[in-house]
């Protein structure tokens, strides 16, 4: 039992630490709010590790201790906005179709994006956010990019010690 | 990586580009204008090429202060806490916005309208 909270704790913390180091880079566009969803790549690693729905756990977790600790209201419904689109796009493609962690990554890389930009959207009542679409698109695939090679080497690695602190 | 994976990628940012290019193609022209926002309602709407500035009076008595100078809006002062929209960069393309969340400001370019 403790293994599998000092499993699931270390991933909340380094979903955590990643959140932090978002901070740290200044990635303004023309809409506050947008971040760059570094801390994804504990999802991908819990999706893959150990599964959706400890994924999902993981993920939320993170997103309203992150929220409540480096951000205010507003920056935390951006984040769930993010993160819940990309889990659910991340879940739908990794079950329907061929993609590897790679492409996976890139899908929830860009539909966090786009979940942002959709939340943006609505809250401000305009479609000229339209704009930012394609540069969104391009950080979303880039950072899921990075993320999947990464995911990919971290997962290789520590699968083996990770279901054994589970089961 | 397989080759699904790449063509995804290859999709997506051939639907960046589409979408990059198709919207300059919708939006030439060049009186474009600065259009100002409180709220759901339009507060101001000025030229971009010519030099202004105004304060802005947002939600709750914010001000921001717009300046417009040599074809780019940009916000230089406000009176929110965090100043996320005045260290926002200078705008001059149609679609670009400046926004300022709790005065409910947003300061965006959009093609000339026509009387």
């Amino acid at each position: 039992m403790s293994k599998k909270v000092a499993t699931w704790g270390m991933l909340v913390a380094l979903a955590f630490l990643l959140s932090y180091i978002e901070t740290l880079i200044p990635f303004s566009f023309g809409v506050p709010g947008i971040k760059l969803g570094l801390a994804n790549l504990v999802t991908v690693i819990a999706l893959y590790g150990l599964g959706e729905k400890q994924a999902f756990a993981v993920s939320l977790v993170r997103i309203v201790l992150a929220g409540f600790t480096f951000g205010n209201l507003s920056v935390m419904l951006y984040s769930l906005a993010g993160g819940v689109l990309s889990y659910l796009c991340m879940v739908l493609f990794k079950r329907f179709t061929g993609l590897s962690m790679v492409g996976i990554s890139v899908i929830g890389g860009v539909a966090h994006n786009l979940g942002q930009l959709l939340l943006a959207a609505f809250v401000l009542k305009t479609e000229s956010l339209l704009y930012y679409f394609p540069a969104l698109l391009v950080a979303g695939t880039a950072a899921g990019l990075v993320i999947g090679l990464l995911g990919g080497m971290v997962i290789t690695r520590i699968r083996p010690y990770m279901e054994q602190n589970i089961s | 990586m397989k080759k699904q994976d790449l063509y995804l990628i290859l999709i997506l940012l051939a639907a960046a580009a589409a979408v990059f290019f198709g919207y300059r193609l919708l939006n030439q022209g060049n009186a474009d204008e600065v259009v100002v926002y409180v709220g759901e309602e339009e507060y101001a709407r000025l030229p971009l090429h010519e030099d202004e500035e105004l304060l802005i009076t947002g939600a709750g008595d914010g001000t921001n202060r717009l300046v417009i100078k040599d074809g780019q809006a940009d916000v230089t002062e406000a009176s929110c806490p965090d100043k996320i929209c005045v260290h926002q960069h200078a705008i001059s393309e149609i679609g670009e916005t400046i926004v300022c969340m709790p005065n409910q400001v947003i300061v965006t370019i959009e093609k000339e309208r026509q009387e």
